[in-house]
């Protein structure tokens, strides 16, 4: 199934466990996808904009999908998609809200701020594996992104 | 409240009191106002008769001075109105006894007064014996009738106007007595009126006061209502983030020790797939108890975003999510028409989940599940034996699912709907003894109630008491 091109997949996570949990998952389901990590809001917009260490465009490549979860320390998630949505620049890429909180509020919320959908994270590996196969099949192989 | 009513009986017997002695009093004096005319009549009357008699002398005199006929017709004529008076006055003193024997001698007087002028005229012929025998005879016949008849009138007079004394003051001692009953009954009144007046007085004090007394306990209910819900909330709140927070690691655990499982089982010897299997059961099972508790500290949090809601709907998707159970034990459902009620969806599909995968789960082995949801207006009876505090005009929908399962003791009837409490092991029928807890919690934050019947064997009933009225904004 592996037919699309790579793509780069943007994970901001805050959890070292889940950053590596979820690595780990995606590389062997969704192998399509070039992963890359940012531990909070702040740094996901430094990467995003190329400031300071992410101009390097092979070591950091420009994500076609980001993965971010809500509940994280000096920017959250909410503020971060805030303003990714709101910079032209940025915008065009889909964020996928990928939290442990099943709260009706931050669905909508969240939605409403132009996320593109809204997961919630499995409870053991297995899901997560499973998920990395759905994501695959989704955003690498059905789905067409900007460029 | 006694002492006013007493008091105004009181009151009003003294009026009514009042009033018969007036009438009374009035009586009195109108009869004797009446006794004292005929008392005045008898007097004018003697007094007249007085004046007769010495009209008469004077006649007799003027006879035998002139010896002119005329007087003889107007002595007939003085005698006839004389006999007049007594008659009248005879009529006037019936019954004074006294007064009647002074008239007969009056009378006898008169009589014995004219027979003796009568003799004079027939044994004296001529003018000068007349006259001689009427001077000589002056005094003899004064002394003998005229004093005499006047001693009795002066008498009658006397006895008289003793009587109009006697009534006068009658009227007055009756007129006075009057006025003292009347002054002390005012005044009996009156005090009557004070103490009736102190009493209301004392009465509003006294009801002000307890006004105040449940202004203060309401206040105070009001406070202590308040506190409970804030910590109601604050608990809420709580086992919501605690429960959240509890997931966290949890997820990691189960991952980890997926990932072992996974990648590391054929490094591990002996007993350790064992334990790394055990692991994964705990934490399975640790993530229902928190769900469920989320769950829990959830159901019923809304009070607002209240919809009708169409009961037969939410049962049939629960229903279509429950196939493969329904399809694997082969029950038969059979779903009544329900009522629209104005709630939260996802409280109603909870407690339909709840009740409707509890009737699947505590299915006997040996036989078909059968499973009936029924609907009816709760009886009056039904109510007022369920649900506290329950209003005699308040409409109450009974819902009623019923399954032919294993049963449970009644005397657990109650107990089973109180959190983490379980009738069976683990092991038996898997559960954290949350599901009817949370049923309990819905139905009672729409004020009604849920309770159940069973018999051990032939299966259970849980009924579903909730009200009529569910207007928006209505519940906190």
């Amino acid at each position: 199934m592996k037919t699309g091109k790579k793509l780069t997949l943007l994970i901001a996570e805050d959890d070292v466990d889940d950053r590596m949990l979820i690595t780990k998952a995606l590389t062997e389901s969704f192998s399509q996808a070039v992963l890359r990590c940012v531990e909070n809001g702040e740094i996901l917009l430094q990467y995003l904009r190329r400031e300071g260490k992410y101009q390097d465009d092979v070591k950091f490549p420009f994500p076609q999908l980001i993965l971010l979860d809500l509940n994280m320390p000096k920017k959250d998630g909410r503020e971060a998609l805030k303003e990714i949505k709101s910079d032209n620049l940025l915008k065009k890429i889909p964020v996928i809200i990928f939290t442990t909180s099943k709260h009706e509020d931050d669905i909508t919320v969240t939605y409403n701020m132009g996320s593109n959908s809204y997961i919630t994270k499995p409870g053991s590996f297995e899901g997560l594996l499973a998920l990395g196969k759905e994501l695959e099949k989704y955003w690498g192989n059905t789905v067409l992104l900007p460029a | 409240m006694k002492e006013i009513k007493s008091y105004t009986i009181i009151t009003l017997a003294l009026i009514f009191l009042c009033g018969s002695i007036s009438v009374y009093t009035i009586y009195r004096v109108n009869f004797l106002n009446s006794e004292s005319k005929t008392t005045e009549q008898i007097i004018r009357i003697t007094n007249d008769l007085q004046t007769k008699v010495l009209e008469y002398e004077i006649t007799i005199l003027s006879f035998a001075t002139t010896y002119d006929s005329v007087f003889l017709d107007s002595m007939s004529v003085i005698r006839t109105k004389m006999d007049l008076d007594i008659e009248d006055l005879s009529n006037l003193v019936r019954d004074n006894e006294f007064q009647e024997n002074r008239l007969d001698s009056i009378r006898s007087l008169l009589v014995g007064r004219h027979h003796v002028f009568a003799s004079s005229i027939m044994n004296n012929p001529t003018a000068e014996d007349l006259l001689q025998n009427v001077r000589i005879n002056r005094k003899t016949n004064y002394l003998r009738f005229g004093k005499r008849i006047r001693e009795q009138t002066d008498a009658i007079l006397i006895q008289q106007r003793e009587k109009l004394m006697e009534r006068d003051l009658g009227v007055l001692t009756n007129l006075s007595a009057l006025s003292i009953i009347i002054l002390t009954i005012t005044l009996g009144g009156i005090s009557a009126a004070v103490l009736n007046f102190y009493s209301i007085y004392q009465y509003n004090l006294a009801q002000k006061a307890s006004d105040q007394e449940i202004k203060d306990y309401q206040n105070k209910l009001k406070i202590q209502i308040e506190q409970l819900n804030s910590t109601n909330k604050e608990l809420e709140q709580f086992a919501y983030v605690a429960s959240h927070d509890l997931q966290e690691p949890l997820r990691k655990i189960t991952s980890f020790n997926d990932l072992l499982q996974d990648q590391y089982k054929d490094a591990l010897e002996g007993d350790g797939k064992l334990y790394l299997e055990r692991i994964a059961y705990a934490a399975t099972r640790m993530r229902k108890l928190i769900s469920d508790l989320l769950e829990y500290s959830r159901a019923g949090r809304y009070a607002e975003d209240k919809e009708l809601i169409n009961l037969n709907a939410i049962v049939n998707e629960i229903l279509d999510d429950l196939s493969i159970q329904i399809e694997q034990k082969n029950a038969l459902v059979q779903v009544d028409k329900l009522p629209e009620i104005f709630a939260h969806q996802s409280d109603w599909r909870m407690l339909f989940q709840n009740l409707i995968s509890n009737a699947l789960k505590f299915s006997k082995s040996n036989e078909h599940p059968r499973l009936r949801i029924t609907y009816r207006i709760a009886e009056k009876k039904t109510v007022s034996e369920y649900v506290a505090n329950n209003s005699p005009n308040m409409a109450f929908h009974h819902l009623e699912v019923r399954d032919n399962g294993i049963g449970f003791n009644t005397e657990y009837a109650n107990k089973i709907f109180t959190i983490f409490q379980r009738l069976h092991g683990k092991d038996e029928y898997e559960g954290t003894g949350i599901g009817l807890a949370i049923c309990k919690k819905i139905v009672e934050r729409y004020g009604g109630t849920i309770f159940a019947t069973s018999e051990i064997g032939k299966g259970s009933s849980f009924h579903i008491l909730v009200p009529f009225e569910q207007i928006p904004n209505d519940q906190n």
